[in-house]
């Protein structure tokens, strides 16, 4: 194990000598070489961008203090994202492995702990020694002219894609937010699913509810024609019905995500066109602010145009308020 | 409880759509993957400047996240651009909201319990904006037509969501 370890800390060192495309193509044999230990190449190769942040922090701080400090910090989060690294790695291990071979790889990743763990605090300190005249050297030639403003993050495993490049003031704030994601990931509070519903009783009700031709809810409740029609309202209206029937047709059944407006909630066994009426015409109301008097006109022009889709989606709306408020 | 769960995790997409909305025609159509799309970047983006807000709290001893550290933080990451105008905008509204302003810091001094754990501060924010969408309904329309236009910038937004949820929690025992 050690003299592996020797060999690759000299192929590491010369893998970042060459140019960055020569050092991805050897990243490849190098990691299918050790085909029986893809934890160890993985591991290995996430130390590569972490000397190649210290060479970005030295030119960054040309003061002296400064860099040591930023070598330290560095250092530090070199522990917490090869900490982060290794929970990614055991689950692919063991998705991809079958039953006796999970059973193999588990019996393996019990016994390396300790090995990776000592890799893990010996390796950096020799890398950021070893590597940092190589490093400094290397970036100015290379690295230097080509990149200004930017710092490129540690390599995502989750994603394929090769490195990001980003805002250098924005650095520490995604790294934070990457292990704040991780952390939540470990305590399964993040949800890799969406739900279709929120609230369980309120899915229930909308399964009881009696539904009409299409699959609409059914209302009960009749509307009488009024007085006080004027053009104003008319042109409203039309409005309305033109942004209904952009969200039909923009709409997926059973593909919409629930929220915490209930009267999507509510809508959300019967198709997905009823949710996302209500939700536009509420948008449309948003600015007016909501009024009885206002949603009754709207109802009367809806009954004297004689146009089903719209005047079914305003009466779902209605229902759906008066639920709200009882609830 | 799951339901919790997503509520502390994303912005309620019903109120992110129309957002959306706000700035195209009438006739536009948004696909169900722009929406997820959208949401959960404003999720993070709201994460994303709490936390480097939070950070500067936890330097300087302090356990209220205010304007001026928000304002702070997206200098400090780059949106210049946003910090600008926020400035002005958070100079007028406390110029022409001065009741509201006495209820803030009266809603302030009372979160500090929320914000004992800086942790968890990132996630705590979309529950209070959930439950202004949640409290929209009982609203008379004078005040929902006053919050519903402060909305007009995300971060007017987050000022109104941290006075909201205070009024919310006092009617719900009534």
């Amino acid at each position: 194990m050690a003299m592996q370890t020797v060999y690759l800390k000299e192929h590491e060192g010369l893998v970042y000598n060459s140019v960055g495309q020569l050092s991805s193509v050897t990243s490849a044999p190098w990691w299918s070489a050790l085909g029986s230990q893809p934890v160890y190449g993985e591991y290995c190769g996430q130390i590569k961008p972490f000397s190649f942040e210290i060479s970005n922090y030295v030119d960054q701080f040309p003061a002296g203090k400064q860099a040591v400090r930023g070598v330290e910090q560095l250092l530090d989060k070199g522990h917490t994202t090869t900490q982060f690294t290794i929970f990614p790695d055991d689950c692919k291990m063991s998705g991809d492995a079958e039953n006796p071979q999970a059973t193999l790889s588990l019996q393996s990743s019990l016994a390396e702990p300790h090995n990776r763990f000592e890799i893990g605090f010996n390796q950096p300190m020799i890398c950021a020694k070893y590597p940092y005249m190589d490093q400094f050297y290397g970036l100015f030639s290379a690295f230097g002219p080509q990149i200004s403003g930017r710092i490129m993050l540690p390599i995502n495993l989750t994603s394929d894609d090769g490195p990001t490049y980003v805002n250098a003031k924005q650095y520490h704030g995604i790294i934070r937010r990457r292990l704040s994601r991780a952390k939540a990931v470990l305590e399964n509070k993040m949800i890799k699913r969406r739900k279709p519903y929120m609230h369980e009783s309120r899915h229930l009700h909308a399964l009881r509810r009696p539904r009409g031709c299409g699959g609409r809810f059914l209302n009960t409740k009749g509307s009488t024609n009024g007085n006080g029609r004027n053009e104003s309202k008319v042109n409203k209206t039309g409005g309305r019905q033109l942004q209904s029937s952009a969200s039909q047709s923009s709409e997926v059944l059973h593909s919409e995500v629930g929220t915490l407006n209930s009267s999507k909630e509510t809508n959300r066994s019967s198709p997905n066109i009823s949710g996302s009426e209500v939700t536009s015409m509420y948008s449309r109301e948003g600015f007016d602010g909501f009024s009885v008097n206002r949603l009754g006109s709207s109802v009367h022009s809806l009954v004297d145009m004689v146009l089903s889709r719209p005047l079914n989606g305003l009466q779902q709306y209605q229902v759906t308020a008066a639920t709200l408020k009882f609830d | 409880m799951a339901g919790v769960r997503e509520q502390d995790q994303y912005m309620p997409i019903a109120n992110v759509i129309r957002i959306m909305r706000r700035i195209l025609p009438a006739h536009a159509k948004i696909s169900d993957d722009a929406k997820e799309t959208i949401q959960e970047c404003v999720s993070e983006y709201i994460s994303f400047i709490t936390a480097e807000a939070n950070e500067r709290c936890q330097r300087e001893q302090r356990k209220t996240v205010t304007a001026e550290d928000v304002l702070w933080a997206m200098e400090k990451l780059g949106f210049d651009n946003y910090a600008h105008p926020l400035s002005l905008y958070l100079h007028r509204y406390r110029k022409t909201e001065g009741e509201p302003a006495s209820a803030r810091r009266a809603s302030a001094s009372a979160s500090p319990s929320m914000q004992m754990h800086p942790r968890t501060h990132p996630h705590s924010h979309p529950p209070n904006y959930s439950h202004h969408g949640f409290g929209m309904f009982d609203f008379d329309p004078s005040s929902q037509g006053f919050y519903r236009d402060d909305a007009s910038s995300s971060g007017s937004g987050g000022f109104v969501a941290s006075f909201d949820p205070y009024a919310n929690i006092k009617r719900d025992p009534l």
